[in-house]
């Protein structure tokens, strides 16, 4: 048990290594939003993308990117920095509305389909805790089955029924744990969808140049990206279109 | 007085015969008047005077009065006609003169004289006021003097026309325009010239005309800054009179508006504009008409007519002067007029007023109490009253965020042609609930400035309270188009928590060595198991220390005997010892002990024979020691680790052999 403890206590101080550069950053970030107020949207979202490329990916930073580079018109970037938020915080009801009020400046905006119930659910438990939260967890209930089994091992005097039972539950915990751990880092990690970043984009039967255009993409577009070569990747639009695009008009998510 | 009744025969045409002969017949009363248009003159004003014989049969002279103090500017002219009403016939001859006072004074015209089969009658005298010329005011005295009384209603209006009429005549030398000026005028009337912004203001505008005309508006004011209502005219116009400056007009109202300014400060009413055509009479003189005379003296002293009744219409007809008919084309419009707009006051205004003002009365009311999501709630509020009824807004109305409030159906019920404008204006607020409970909707508050008491007057209904059960429809989300929808929902300005984002904690080495601590934890405890399970589950290992227990038990007495160095003691005891465990162990009383019994025993019992050996050599080195007396002490240290090495031996055999057996 003390072992346990100890060990969370480790996680703890592993997961909340508060950097002591906080208050220059908070100053940096108050900074883009005294410009953004001054309508200097451009230099404002520079400071917050310099943020974000730092690494902070906080999700109201991702929203205050995206409505600097809305301002800024450049819708593009706005979605994508949005769609970020969502990522983080599916949730976030100031990312949603933000999104969707972006949306209305992409031209051949398809919307997508909202999400079934028991996608949503699975959405919520997926944000229960955060990825790190979800493999934390299966650590620790992976320390409680051992310690449950050695106690069962070793001191013969515990109730047995009780401690059977604690070890069962911490084992279907750590499995649980486990497996959503794992289709966080699944999903976190997949990049299979983009946003369009080009002006307007023609989109080929083929990863070819020389190809047949098939349709054309606006900026701001969410595409599922199926498939890729060197410099063309496919992708799936929600209406069910397939085509081929150069990459390198595909910011992934 | 010969009434002849007129009796409907068979034919029609026999009838009219009759009628015609029949007719030719009548005679009325006798009648012999004069009159004049004006009995207050001015100075160089010509007039008429008229000698009217009525009903006068074989007239044969006729001798006007003298006009001393007036000059003879026209005339005599002759009007001669009959008429026939209700079957009776009158005729008439007039004589018209049109004089013109030479001196100012009270002039009293004496009658004329004529002569009607045989008999000399005379007509009324007519006084005749003459004052200073005012040329600017054209006065005109009432027509009192006219004998009237006497006539028949028909010929009353006739006379009374016949005067209109002559309003219309241009007599010589008047000025068309100096006359059309006097006789015809539009004029704006207004009820107040100070007044609130959106008090009523009753403004009518009226044609006044002495002369018959054709008139018809060609430019309506547009009533800038104001909110303009009319009233709804009689058509045909329908004409009143009105004396202005002693004068009888005939008065038209062109249009009758309310007003209610919509703005405060110096507004003007635009002027109307008429456009007349009016019937001018022209009398132009006969040459031969300079000297006044008689006509009736040239006529009826003429013996050479035969026919003394058509010879007057004939001379008459020649000597009648000239007349022209003219349109004259004259323009009239309204002075403008200035309204003077004061703004509401500011202070104590309440902060329902929406600009209501007047006297109204306000109702509030809902037309459920009860109903569900699905359902629509109605609040219904009706003002009604007098003032601005038309411009009134709707009173604020405090929905609460549990409803959704549409923009209020207006209905207007305004009562027509109401002076003051009159009537109720309902708001119909449809509420939609969005949640079930209970929910009270705040009181209505209307208000209104009272022009009356100079103060700003509110209404309050009640609140009301509603219960709102769950329908069966979910909400449904609709389209939001409100100004915020299509804003973006502005930054988040507070303090970020500055964590960077950390690398997956799944794909770390940290994760799988936390996982393998606990694992090799585990392995550690089962090897601490099986060990333990080891020396548990060895049963000879635990008895072979148990029978050294015993043995050194045993043997206690015998290790102090070898401490203190007392070899006699020390073997005694240990061969007692020896003696005493075996006769323990093997059942058997230690007096029938004896070695042969002790070897038979143990074989019995399956001990091994180096056991029995060794037993016996060390009873046998006890036995020799106690008897050949020799202090080594190393000898008594290696006979007793013997004896605890034999007892040992002995309790693990037995045990042993008792666990077999």
């Amino acid at each position: 048990m003390k072992r346990t403890l100890t060990a969370i206590c480790a996680f703890l101080l592993l997961v909340c290594n508060v950097s002591a550069a906080a208050p220059d950053l908070q100053k940096q970030f108050e900074k883009a939003n005294q410009l953004f107020r001054q309508k200097q949207y451009t230099e404002a979202a520079g400071i917050y993308q310099q943020l974000i490329d730092e690494g902070y990916h906080q999700p109201q930073l991702f929203i205050n990117a995206g409505n600097a580079w809305y301002k800024a018109n450049k819708t593009g970037l706005a979605i994508y920095n949005y769609e970020k938020a969502l990522e983080r915080d599916p949730f976030n009801k100031s990312a949603i509305h933000n999104l969707s009020v972006a949306n209305q400046r992409v031209e051949g905006y398809v919307n997508d389909l909202p999400l079934l119930f028991f996608q949503q659910w699975w959405l919520h438990l997926q944000h229960f805790h955060s990825p790190n939260g979800w493999a934390a967890g299966a650590v620790i209930f992976f320390w409680l089955l051992i310690a449950g089994i050695i106690a069962m091992l070793i001191v013969p005097a515990f109730k047995p029924a009780l401690l059977r039972w604690g070890t069962g539950v911490a084992t279907l915990l750590f499995f649980f744990y486990l497996t959503i751990g794992i289709s966080t880092y699944v999903t976190a990690n997949a990049h299979n969808e983009g946003i369009i970043m080009g002006n307007v984009v023609k989109a080929k039967a083929a990863p070819d140049q020389e190809s047949k255009d098939m349709f054309e993409l606006h900026e701001g577009v969410k595409v599922q990206v199926t498939d890729a070569t060197q410099e063309y990747c496919k992708i799936l639009l929600p209406d069910g279109k397939t085509g081929w695009l150069a990459c390198a008009e595909i910011k992934r998510l | 007085m010969n009434v002849t009744t007129v009796s409907i025969k068979k034919f029609v045409l026999s009838l009219l015969l009759c009628l015609g002969v029949i007719s030719c017949l009548q005679a009325q009363e006798f009648r012999f008047t004069t009159s004049v248009s004006n009995n207050r003159v001015a100075l160089d004003e010509p007039f008429q005077i008229q000698f009217m014989l009525e009903n006068a049969p074989n007239v044969t002279s006729f001798t006007p009065p003298s006009f001393n103090d007036f000059e003879i500017l026209q005339g005599p002219s002759q009007m001669q006609g009959q008429s026939i009403m209700n079957g009776r016939r009158s005729e008439y001859i007039a004589l018209i003169y049109v004089i013109q006072p030479k001196r100012v004074g009270s002039f009293t015209i004496a009658g004329a004289t004529a002569r009607s089969n045989g008999n000399v009658v005379r007509s009324n005298p007519v006084t005749v006021e003459v004052v200073k010329a005012n040329r600017g005011a054209y006065q005109q005295a009432p027509q009192q003097s006219m004998p009237q009384s006497g006539f028949p209603p028909s010929r009353s209006q006739r006379q009374q026309q016949q005067q209109d009429e002559m309003e219309g005549v241009l007599r010589n030398g008047e000025d068309v325009n100096a006359k059309l000026r006097k006789n015809i005028f539009v004029k704006v009337d207004v009820d107040k010239t100070t007044l609130y912004e959106g008090e009523q203001l009753t403004a009518t505008y009226k044609l006044y005309t002495r002369l018959p005309t054709n008139s018809s508006v060609t430019k309506v004011p547009a009533f800038k800054g104001f909110s303009a209502k009319d009233i709804e005219l009689p058509n045909p116009p329908q004409a009143s009179e009105e004396v202005v400056n002693g004068m009888r007009f005939k008065v038209f109202t062109i249009r009758k508006t309310l007003l209610f300014p919509l703005q405060s400060g110096t507004l003007e009413l635009d002027p109307v504009e008429v456009d007349n055509h009016v019937k001018l009479v022209k009398l132009v003189k006969n040459g031969n008409n300079k000297k006044a005379r008689d006509p009736f003296a040239d006529l009826f002293n003429d013996p050479g007519f035969k026919d003394p009744f058509d010879d007057p219409f004939f001379d008459d007809f020649f000597n009648r002067p000239e007349v022209t008919y003219e349109d004259v084309p004259y323009k009239v419009q309204t002075a403008p007029l200035k309204i003077t707009v004061k703004p509401l006051p500011v202070d104590n205004r309440p902060a329902s007023f929406t600009g209501a003002v007047g006297k109204f009365n306000m109702t509030a009311a809902i037309d459920k109490h009860t109903l569900t999501t699905d359902d629509a709630l109605t609040l219904k509020v009706v003002v009604s009253g007098q003032g601005n009824v038309n411009l009134l807004n709707g009173p604020k109305v405090d929905i609460p965020a549990a409803f959704e409030k549409y923009d209020p159906k207006v209905t207007d019920n305004i009562e027509k042609n109401s002076n003051p404008l009159s009537g109720s204006r309902q708001f119909e607020y449809v509420l939609m609930p969005l949640e079930a409970g209970d929910q009270t909707i705040p009181a209505v508050e209307f208000s209104y400035f009272d022009v009356a008491s100079n103060s700003y007057k509110s209404i309050r209904s009640e609140s009301f309270s509603v219960h709102v059960t769950p329908g069966k429809q979910t909400k449904r989300d609709k389209e939001d188009f409100s100004v915020n929808r299509n804003a973006i929902i502005s930054n988040y300005n507070g303090a970020l928590n500055w964590v960077k984002e950390s690398r997956f904690l799944l794909i770390s080495p940290l994760f799988y060595i936390l996982l393998l601590v606990p694992v090799l934890l585990l392995a550690g405890a089962l090897v601490y198991r099986r060990r333990r399970n080891y020396q548990q589950n060895n049963a000879a290992f635990l008895k072979h220390r148990y029978a050294n227990k015993v043995a050194l038990k045993r043997l206690e007495l015998a290790a102090r005997y070898l401490k203190e160095g007392k070899d006699k003691a020390f073997y005694e005891e240990t061969s007692r010892a020896i003696w005493g465990y075996l006769s323990n162990k093997l059942h058997v009383p230690f007096a029938d002990l004896s070695k042969q019994l002790i070897q038979d025993k143990l074989t019995h019992q399956q001990v091994s024979v180096q056991y029995t050996t060794q037993l016996f050599d060390l009873l046998d080195d006890c036995e020799m020691a106690l008897y050949t007396p020799m202090h080594n002490n190393d000898k008594m240290q290696g006979t007793y680790q013997q004896a605890v090495t034999v007892i040992s031996h002995l309790e693990d055999e037995l045990q042993r052999a008792k666990s077999v057996v």
